[in-house]
């Protein structure tokens, strides 16, 4: 239980520390452009230690501004 | 020669296997559980442990001194006993339910235990200090040589009448 939330901990401090990626938005016009790929299936998570840590970063901000 | 007495405490024990002989399913426990993916677990905390009545169970708890590690154990613990997820789920979430009490706390403004270890761990003075303490207080206080000791002695005031102490003679 304790490696389990060290673990955890180690994530959440990770994904805190990382910047919002920014997409760039190529704009492509004409005849030649690339046709959008849709996506028919979608990639799932399956890190359960990875979805609890994106879960507690959500929550953790929220106390972060609560505290200013 | 002794005779071992009977304990009829014995007699009030189940007997092995007493408890297959009623109908399966009638206990949550076992029953599948309603909840199986840690996405819906972890909804279901934050809907029921953000909700009003919740809120305040919690501040009350948390201000009765309860740890916010064993409450979070309590919490996910329950929600097995109750049918809801399995014990895996309820380790898996136990983080997220911890994270939950304290966002409840801090929008309070209210203090916590984080773990009872841990408060331990802080009230515990290092031993460095403690020495170093004690060490400023020796050098403060004037030392009890044994001069001194037989000099209060002597000023101490004779005792007079019947009933005092005769002194010995060496």
């Amino acid at each position: 239980m304790k490696k389990y939330a060290v673990k955890i901990e180690k994530l959440v401090k990770e994904k805190l520390k990382e910047k919002p990626k920014k997409k760039k938005e190529k704009e492509s016009k004409g005849f030649m452009a690339r046709k959008e790929k849709v996506e028919d299936t979608k990639e799932f998570n399956t890190d359960m230690a990875d979805i609890v840590a994106q879960h507690i970063v959500a929550i953790r901000k929220k106390r972060m501004e609560l505290k200013g | 020669m002794s005779q071992l007495q009977f304990d009829p405490s014995m007699l009030q024990a189940p007997i092995p296997g007493q408890s297959l002989t009623k109908e399966p399913g009638n206990y949550p426990w076992e029953v599948p559980p309603e909840l199986s993916t840690i996405e819906d677990v972890i909804e279901y905390y934050t809907e029921r442990l953000l909700d009003a009545n919740a809120d305040d169970a919690i501040l009350i708890c948390l201000d009765g001194g309860i740890s916010v590690e064993k409450m979070a154990e309590f919490i996910t613990t329950s929600g097995t006993m109750n049918g809801r997820h399995s014990l895996d789920l309820a380790f898996l979430v136990d983080p997220y339910v911890r994270e939950l009490i304290k966002y409840v706390a801090d929008s309070a403004n209210a203090d916590y235990i984080e773990s009872y270890s841990d408060l331990e761990k802080e009230k515990q003075v290092p031993y460095r200090q403690i020495r170093s303490l004690i060490k400023e207080m020796h050098k403060q206080q004037p030392e009890e040589t044994v001069e001194n000791i037989k000099e209060e002695k002597e000023e101490m005031p004779k005792q007079k009448g019947l009933m005092a102490k005769l002194k010995k003679e060496n």
